[in-house]
C-alpha cells in the first residue's frame, strides 16, 4: 500500500499536537509495511526529500511566505489563510505532476483538505480525511473560511477518521455526514519510561500539593472553570498550589481573574514550557485537570496518567470515552470539579487507585493499535 | 421435592452530597429523604404494591401456597413514613403467617456489614432490634436467619445460633462443591443453600432476549424444578425483580401469578418455608471455610470490600464505633447505623470499571470514585461534628 499523506507539521520541523500524531502514525505504519510519502511545507532545515526509513519519506513543498501555525485574525486576507491556500496550490501542482502511483490520499484536518480533494479527482484514488478537531471545537465563533473547507473535506472524503465518538458526532451533526462514513480511531500514547529527572524546575513548588493545568490557555480549554473550581478547592484545602502551564490568548484575562479572586499566592503561571519542564510538572502534580469545554481527544490526560498523576477531566472530551480510571465532570459544574479535586487530594486510597489503574489503561493505548485501526480504514476505502 | 421462594426487600437511605448543603440538623445533613422517598414511591408503585397484591390473592386462594420474605428494618421504617398503603399491604401478610403459609426471616436492621466488624456487639444488637421490629410489625419471631446479601461464615452462623435462630441461609456457590438441593448442618445451625442458577433465571435472565431459554414460561420453569433431584430448592432474589428489574411489559407479573398455580398442579412439588424444610429432613454435615455471599461472580465479600477505597471506608465506619455510646445519644447512634447499609460500600466497587453493569444499575452516583468521596466526606464530617 502506497500512501500520499498530506501533512502540515512534523517534528522536529515545528511540532504541535498534529505533528506529534503524524510522527507516530507514520513511523508505526511504516513498520507495518505501509509505504508513505509525507508532504509538509519546506523550511530551512528541510529543503529536499528526506528518507526516514525504507517506507517513509518526508517531502518538503516550497512556499512563498513564512507562515504561522495558528490563525492570527479571523480574516481571509491574513497571512495564515493565504499561506494555507498557497500551500495547497503548491501541493496540488507538485503532486499532480507526480508519476508515483499512490493508492490513497490521507489528509489531516482542514489544512490540507483542498489539495486532497483535487488530487482525489485527478488520480481517481480514494481519499481518507482525519479530523483531529473541527472548527466548532476550536472556537465558539467559527471562522466561515475554515468551516467551508472542513465541510467540503468531509463531504468529499471517501472515509473519515475521527479521534473520538464526540468528534464523530460533531462532524455528523454540523456537516450532515452519515455516521457510517466516520470511523473512530482513538489516539495512542508513545510511552517511554523516563529516567528520574536530574534537573529540578520551578523550585518554589517543592513540597507543595499541586493541581496542574497544562495546555493552550484559550476559551476552549476552560481556564475560567478551572479557576472557579480552584477557589472552592481552597476553601477545603488551603495550602494547595495551582499551576497553569502554557500560554494563549486568554492568559491575561485568566491572570486578572485569579488576582480578582485573591488567589495569586496559590497560583503559578509558567508561560510556554519545554517538554522536560512539562514532564517534570506531570511528575510532581497531585492531580491533573482538563477543564476543556470541547476537547476532541485530550492527549495530555493520557500523558499525565502515564506519569502516575490522577486526572480530573470534563465529559466534553474524547479521552473520557477511553479512560475509565478518571474523575469526570461537566465543565460547567464547578462544584463537582472542586469536589473531585478535593477528593483526590484528601483521600490517598483514591489517589493510589487512580494512578495505578489509569496507568494500566494507558499502557494499552499504543500507537500499534492506532496504526492497525488506520490500516483497516485504508483497506475499507480501497474496497479490500 | 420442596420449593422455597424467598424474596428480599430492602431500600437504603440515600445520602446527600455533603459539599452541596449546609444543614445543621443531623438527619438533614446526611440523609436525602427526598430522593429516598422518590425511590420508595417509584418502587412501591412498580413492585411492592402490585407484586404483594398478587401474592396475597394467591395465598388466599391456595392454602398450599407458601412464601418467605425478609424485610430490612429500614425498608419497613420507610414504608411507615412514606407509604402507609404499602405498609398495610405488607402487614396484610400477618394473616398468612398465622396459617404458616408465610415466613419472615431474621436479619440485621440496617442491612449492614456489621457481621464483618471485628467486634460483634453491633451485629448482635442489629439482629435483636430487627427481631423486635418484626415481632411488633408481624407479631412473629423469626427462627431462620439470613444475613445481609447472604453473607455467611462460621462465625456468623455461631452468632445467629447464640441468638436463638434454628437455621441460616447462604449462597450455593460453586466452590462449596455440594449439591445445593440438600439440607446441611454446619455445627451451629441447619444450613440452606440458594439454588443460584434457577434463581438467576428469574432474577437476571427473565427478560433477556439473547438468552437461549427466552421467553421463560411458568410451564418451562415448573419442568425444570420438577426434574431436580434432592430435598428442596431454594429460589431467592430481590423482591424488586418483579416490576422494577423486569418491567411490567416483560410479562413478569403474569409469570409471578401463573407460576405458583403451575407448580401446585405438579404432583412432585410442594411449597415450603425455610423453617419447615429445616426440620423436615436429616441434615448432612458441612464445613465452609470462607466467607460466602450471593453477590457478584466471586460470591464473597469483594462486592463491598474489594478495593482499597472500600476497605478504607469500612475501616473508617468501624472506627467510629468506639466514639459512640448507644445509650447516651440515640440519634447519633442511629445515624451511624443508617450509614452502615451495605449499599454505600457497594457503590464504591470498581470491579472491572468497564463492565460493572450490576453495580452501576443500583448506584445513584456517576462513578465509584464519586461514591467514595461523598461517603468519606460524610463519615469524616459526622465524626468531626458529632463525635469529637
Amino acid at each position: 500500500m502506497y500512501i500520499a499523506m498530506l501533512g502540515w507539521e512534523f517534528p522536529p520541523f515545528f511540532s504541535g499536537g498534529l505533528g506529534t500524531h503524524c510522527f507516530f502514525l507514520t513511523h508505526t505504519l511504516s513498520k507495518l509495511n505501509i509505504k508513505i510519502d509525507f508532504y509538509l511545507p519546506s523550511n530551512k532545515n528541510l529543503l529536499k526529500p528526506k528518507k526516514i526509513n525504507n517506507n517513509l519519506t518526508l517531502i518538503p513543498i516550497t512556499l512563498l511566505n513564512k507562515f504561522s501555525p495558528y490563525p492570527q485574525k479571523h480574516s481571509q486576507s491574513s497571512p495564515f489563510s493565504s499561506n494555507v491556500i498557497n500551500y495547497n496550490n503548491s501541493l496540488f501542482t507538485m503532486l499532480s505532476k507526480n508519476i508515483k502511483k499512490y493508492d490513497l490520499i490521507h489528509a489531516h484536518d482542514w489544512l490540507t483538505a483542498p489539495s486532497a480533494i483535487k488530487l482525489k479527482k485527478h488520480f481517481k484514488i480514494p481519499y481518507v480525511q482525519t479530523i483531529h478537531a473541527t472548527e466548532f471545537d476550536r472556537t465558539s465563533s467559527p471562522w466561515d473560511f475554515i468551516v467551508q473547507i472542513e465541510k467540503n473535506a468531509v463531504e468529499q472524503a471517501d472515509l473519515i477518521i475521527a479521534v473520538s465518538k464526540m468528534t464523530k458526532n460533531t462532524i455528523s451533526e454540523k456537516y450532515s455526514i452519515t455516521k457510517d462514513k466516520i470511523q473512530v480511531v482513538y489516539n495512542g500514547l508513545f510511552y517511554e519510561k523516563k529516567q528520574q529527572h536530574q534537573k529540578t524546575y520551578f523550585s518554589h513548588l517543592k513540597n507543595k500539593r499541586i493541581v496542574l493545568f497544562f495546555g493552550r490557555i484559550t476559551e476552549q480549554k476552560g481556564p475560567f472553570y478551572f479557576i472557579k473550581a480552584a477557589k472552592k478547592v481552597l476553601k477545603n484545602n488551603k495550602d494547595v498550589h495551582f499551576v497553569m502551564a502554557g500560554t494563549g490568548d486568554s492568559l491575561p484575562s485568566t491572570i486578572s481573574k485569579v488576582i480578582s479572586l485573591n488567589m495569586l499566592d496559590n497560583f503559578t503561571f509558567t508561560g510556554f514550557i519545554t517538554q522536560e519542564e512539562r514532564d517534570f510538572l506531570y511528575n510532581i502534580a497531585d492531580v491533573y485537570v482538563l477543564s476543556s469545554t470541547s476537547e476532541p481527544f485530550g492527549i495530555t490526560v493520557l500523558e499525565a496518567a502515564a506519569f502516575n498523576t490522577p486526572v480530573v477531566l470534563t465529559k466534553t472530551s474524547g479521552v473520557s470515552e477511553v479512560l475509565k480510571s478518571a474523575l469526570i465532570t461537566d465543565f460547567w459544574d464547578i462544584e463537582k470539579m472542586a469536589f473531585l479535586i478535593n477528593g483526590v487530594l484528601n483521600y490517598k486510597q483514591l489517589h493510589n487507585f487512580l494512578k495505578k489503574e489509569a496507568k494500566k489503561e494507558v499502557e494499552k493505548l499504543t500507537w500499534d493499535e492506532v496504526a492497525l485501526e488506520t490500516i483497516k480504514v485504508y483497506k475499507k476505502a480501497l474496497g479490500e | 421435592m420442596e420449593t422455597i421462594f424467598y424474596f428480599q426487600i430492602h431500600q437504603p437511605y440515600r445520602l446527600k452530597w455533603l459539599h452541596l448543603q449546609n444543614s445543621k440538623s443531623l438527619e438533614e445533613r446526611y440523609l436525602n429523604y427526598q430522593l429516598t422517598e422518590e425511590i420508595f414511591n417509584k418502587v412501591s408503585d412498580k413492585c411492592y404494591l402490585p407484586a404483594t397484591n398478587i401474592l396475597l390473592d394467591l395465598l388466599e386462594e391456595y392454602p398450599d401456597f407458601k412464601i418467605v420474605f425478609s424485610f430490612t428494618g429500614v425498608v419497613l421504617d420507610q414504608a411507615k413514613i412514606f407509604r402507609e398503603d404499602v405498609f398495610d399491604t405488607f402487614t396484610a401478610l400477618k394473616k398468612y403467617i398465622k396459617t404458616q403459609q408465610v415466613e419472615i426471616l431474621g436479619e440485621t436492621y440496617f442491612h449492614s456489614l456489621s457481621s464483618l466488624f471485628p467486634n460483634y456487639d453491633e451485629f448482635k444488637s442489629q439482629i435483636t432490634d430487627h427481631t423486635k421490629l418484626i415481632k411488633k410489625t408481624f407479631n412473629y419471631s423469626p427462627s431462620s436467619f439470613r444475613n445481609t446479601e447472604l453473607i455467611y461464615n462460621k462465625k456468623i452462623s455461631k452468632t445467629a445460633a447464640e441468638l436463638g435462630f434454628q437455621s441460616i441461609l447462604t449462597e450455593g456457590a460453586d466452590d462449596i462443591n455440594t449439591d445445593c438441593n440438600f439440607l446441611y448442618n454446619d455445627g451451629n445451625l441447619n444450613l440452606l443453600l440458594r439454588n443460584y442458577k434457577l434463581s438467576d433465571d428469574i432474577g437476571y435472565r427473565f427478560s433477556s432476549k439473547v438468552w437461549s431459554e427466552y421467553p421463560l414460561t411458568s410451564t418451562k420453569y415448573t419442568n425444570w424444578l420438577s426434574s431436580l433431584n434432592g430435598q428442596f430448592s431454594l429460589i431467592a432474589m430481590d423482591y424488586e425483580t418483579f416490576g422494577e428489574h423486569h418491567w411490567t411489559d416483560t410479562g413478569i407479573f403474569n409469570f409471578l401469578n401463573t407460576l405458583p398455580k403451575q407448580l401446585l398442579k405438579n404432583k412432585k412439588i410442594n411449597f415450603s418455608t425455610v423453617k419447615e424444610t429445616a426440620t423436615k429432613f436429616p441434615a448432612k454435615n458441612i464445613t465452609i471455610n470462607r466467607t460466602v455471599s450471593w453477590a457478584d461472580l466471586e460470591r464473597d465479600e469483594s462486592a463491598w470490600l474489594g478495593n482499597e477505597m472500600q476497605q478504607a471506608a469500612f475501616r473508617k465506619l468501624y472506627s467510629l464505633k468506639e466514639k459512640i455510646n448507644p445509650h447516651k445519644d440515640k440519634e447519633v447512634y442511629t445515624m451511624w447505623r443508617k450509614l452502615q447499609s451495605s449499599d454505600h460500600l457497594y457503590y464504591i466497587s470498581t470491579k472491572s470499571l468497564s463492565d460493572q453493569d450490576v453495580h452501576n444499575y443500583f448506584s445513584p452516583y456517576n462513578s465509584p470514585f464519586e461514591a467514595f468521596i461523598n461517603y468519606m466526606n460524610i463519615l469524616n464530617d459526622f465524626e468531626k461534628s458529632y463525635l469529637d
